[in-house]
């Protein structure tokens, strides 16, 4: 989908209509829109925005929607006099659209100016002819939804948000892939379960003082447990500044004009991405030795059972009892026929009788002797497994061991580094490393608090759902809240399994963020062999790993920066499905010269399928840019702001 | 084969059967594997530990656990393995399933507090460690 023509009527700055007309194709996907600051590109944005979405978000105007019609248009009214604002937009592509937001300003006899509700229209194309759409807001939003259009309309000097430190930036990156995989539907329901739970349980306990007496213990844990999480959510934001502050202490280490003392910082970081990768390792083993634990304990403790047992059948084998040397059936009809194999007569009782029926007793083991030959083979292959396992495990503790080692090893490297800068040449360095130890610190001592109060929100969680099932079990006592009862049960297993469905989605959605954020920094980055890969990892904390993996997130110069930027947004786009053009205001603004070119390098390669308009000021858009992005720029539109007549005019370039 | 539908335990260890995996330090934690294969777990730990205890004890007023149904092969033989040894031969006639299968919840009735303690009351110790070292004396001494 992309947008072939806007036109606008009086809409702030833009005095009377003009249009503005657009030729992309997927050879020519770029359009420019080149205006100095204050010519209207941040308010051409918001005629789009407006538009579709009746919002001017990306805007410094919070002055209502008056000064939404042209300040020399409405100087120029007459009393009783009407005038229109107007913004259409026509949308070519697979299913073409035009939407259109008006609204109408009155002028009164007295002066006072009024404006009308505005009026939003869309039209969609039907067997050749335009058809007015009933709902226009749902039909918009069927092409692109209001709340993931923020990643493709954004703001080029806003994007650096992603990348502040601590929670600030990985809260922002949550939020976007939050946002962009819909799970808000699934926390929706989530939350609305839980309601119809506690509705259900409040409802169900008003009819026994038992019932009543559960049902308070459950409101008291609640409350303790919300309390908890309040104060979880407190922790976090704490450690997240001390997080901040750390940061700005080894910032300073890495960034000081003293060869040694820099290098430091850089030797630092390297443990610190080592001990990640330890942990990591340590963390994987640790998994494994409980999975070989919980997978074979139950063989091992039982092994004498098998050996037994085998042994009972091996003895039964040997002594011929297994398997029988008589079938029962063959003995069975012998003795209703009445006459042996050897033609003594065994219809009637005496010695012979009972020695062919003693011969039935032995033949009852050919009901079994297959089972037990088959017993025989598992138990064996049971008693061979069991055997390696000691040794499987000793093999597992050895590397955890080995891992736990390496750790210690970097964690004492790790003081080292802190006791020498503690001893450098600078009291600035000696303060600064001082307060990050202090922070660090402080850090462990919330991380550690933070533990507790995760387990006791744990065990809270748990003594809940004894406390559910308690509930549960009283109600069933009574029988007019047996279908209540089974409401609830419903709900909380509703509840477990929609809990599980989000974290997996999210987690999926998460992964293929990161690779393909991954891919396109690989594909745009200008330094190819510089950097070996960017992850998203479990935190939501993007980091870019160099050549030698180290993490160099704060390390990316503001252009690196800007197309590790560009290439999340592409990330979260392409996971969104929508097929939309991307706009991008000042999308190198605060940019030096020759990371800009290498920008504008990489542009025409950027979501080269898609329509990309970009709202440039003269300083973005310089010579050198303008003639790497030629080739794919399929028109170009200068707007310029007449003070006299306070109106922008638009003109081809 | 006539086996009961569902494996049952006494229902004054149900609390000691959700701890063992609702709580992090357990090698049994709901959260270390995906599935809901834990309380089983648990339960033939329970087994094999009061059968190597030689430890069971009849109850009354049991909570179904999971229906016998859910069992692998493997289970299903290890209960078969402890059937044999305990009744011989006459534990592989489909008459006696039945009492094979009450007799696996008898130990893991007695043996869920053996598997508890070894989790929870082994001080400020890993209780990994304590299973790894029950492993290897098992396998030592049989």
């Amino acid at each position: 989908m992309n947008i072939s023509k806007i036109e606008l009527e009086n809409f702030r700055q833009y005095r009377g209509k003009i249009n503005l007309e657009f030729d992309t194709d997927s050879k020519k996907n770029i359009v420019i829109i080149l205006g100095v600051n204050g010519a209207g590109k941040s308010n051409l944005y918001n005629a789009i925005t407006w538009c579709l979405y009746g919002v001017e978000e990306h805007s410094k105007h919070r002055d209502g929607a008056l000064k939404r019609l042209n300040e020399s248009k409405r100087n120029d009214m007459k009393t009783e006099a009407y005038a229109n604002v107007n913004v259409k937009i026509t949308f070519s592509g697979r299913s073409p659209l035009i939407v259109e937001r008006k609204q109408l300003f009155v002028k009164t006899a007295t002066g006072g100016l009024y404006e009308q509700p505005d009026e939003h229209k869309v039209w969609f194309l039907k067997d050749g002819n335009w058809k007015p759409s009933n709902q226009p807001s749902a039909t918009v939003n069927a092409m692109l939804p209001e709340g993931i259009r923020k990643f493709f309309f954004f703001d080029g000097e806003q994007l650096d948000d992603f990348f502040k430190p601590g929670l600030q930036g990985k809260g922002k990156i949550e939020k976007a892939i939050n946002d962009v995989s819909g799970v808000d539907v699934i926390d929706k329901t989530v939350e609305h379960l839980e309601v119809v739970e506690r509705r259900l349980r409040r409802s169900g306990s008003k009819s026994s003082p038992e019932l009543e007496i559960i049902q308070k213990k459950m409101n008291d844990l609640q409350i303790d447990m919300d309390e908890r999480k309040v104060e979880i959510t407190d922790k976090k934001k704490q450690a997240s500044f001390l997080d901040i502050e750390i940061e700005k202490c080894e910032s300073i280490v890495k960034t000081f004009p003293v060869k040694e003392i820099s290098a430091y910082q850089k030797d630092r970081e390297g443990l610190d991405k080592d001990l990640k990768l330890l942990n990591e390792e340590l963390d994987k083993n640790k998994l494994e030795r409980i999975e070989k634990i919980v997978d074979n304990g139950p063989y091992v403790f039982a092994r004498k059972a098998y050996l037994k047992s085998k042994q009972t059948i091996d003895d039964a084998t040997d002594s011929g009892q297994l398997p029988p040397q008589i079938r029962g059936t063959f003995v069975k009809e012998l003795l209703d026929g009445g006459h042996c194999i050897c033609g003594m007569d065994i219809e009637h009782e005496g010695p012979h009788r009972k020695k062919v029926e003693g011969y039935l007793r032995d033949a009852k083991w050919s009901m079994v002797d297959q089972a037990a030959i088959d017993l025989k083979w598992k138990f064996d292959t049971r008693i061979a497994k069991v055997s390696s396992t000691s040794k499987e495990l000793l093999e597992i503790g050895r590397k955890i061991s080995e891992y736990e080692a390496r750790l210690e090893e970097k964690q004492m490297a790790l003081k080292e580094i802190s006791e020498k800068l503690k001893n450098v040449d600078s009291e600035e360095i000696v303060r600064v490393e001082k307060n990050r130890n202090d922070f660090s610190k402080q850090k462990s001592k919330i991380g550690n608090t933070l533990a507790i109060l995760k387990s006791q929100q744990n065990e809270g969680m748990a003594e809940m759902k004894d406390l559910k099932d308690e509930l549960n079990t009283e109600m069933r006592k009574y029988q007019q809240l047996e279908v209540t009862s089974k409401k609830m049960d419903l709900a909380a297993s509703a509840l477990e399994v929609l809990q599980t469905l989000r974290n997996e989605y999210i987690s999926e959605v998460r992964d293929s963020i990161s690779s393909n954020t991954d891919k396109y920094f690989k594909e745009l980055i200008w330094k190819k062999k510089e950097y070996n890969e960017v992850v998203i990892d479990e935190d939501f904390d993007l980091q870019v790993f160099n050549k030698f993996n180290n993490n160099v997130k704060l390390d990316l110069s503001a252009g690196e920066r800007q197309v590790l930027a560009l290439s999340f947004m592409s990330a979260l786009k392409d996971i969104t499905g929508y097929e939309a053009p991307v706009i991008i205001d000042t999308p190198m603004g605060r940019i030096s010269k020759k990371p800009k070119d290498n920008i504008a390098e990489c542009l025409p390669r950027y979501l080269k399928d898609t329509q990309l308009i970009l709202l440039v000021t003269d300083s973005e858009y310089t010579s050198s840019v303008k003639e790497k992005l030629d080739k794919r720029t399929a028109n170009r539109y200068k707007l310029s702001f007449n003070e006299n007549t306070s109106a922008t005019s638009v003109v081809t370039i | 084969m006539s086996i009961p539908r569902d494996f049952q335990i006494s229902k004054s260890k149900r609390k000691m059967l959700i701890e063992l995996v609702e709580s992090e330090i357990s090698p049994f934690y709901k959260g270390h594997r995906k599935g809901a294969a834990n309380q089983r777990n648990v339960l033939l730990h329970a087994i094999s530990l009061a059968y190597k205890a030689g430890k069971r004890k009849p109850f009354k007023g049991g909570f179904s656990v999971f229906q016998n149904s859910i069992l692998q092969e493997e289970e299903k033989y290890l209960l078969m393995a402890i059937g044999i040894s305990e009744i011989g031969l006459d534990a592989l006639f489909p008459d006696k399933h039945n009492e094979i299968y009450k007799m696996a919840e008898e130990y893991a009735n007695t043996g869920i507090d053996i598997v508890y303690n070894m989790v929870f009351k082994t001080g400020y110790g890993d209780p990994l460690l304590d299973f790894e070292t029950a492993i290897s004396e098992a396998l030592e001494k049989t």
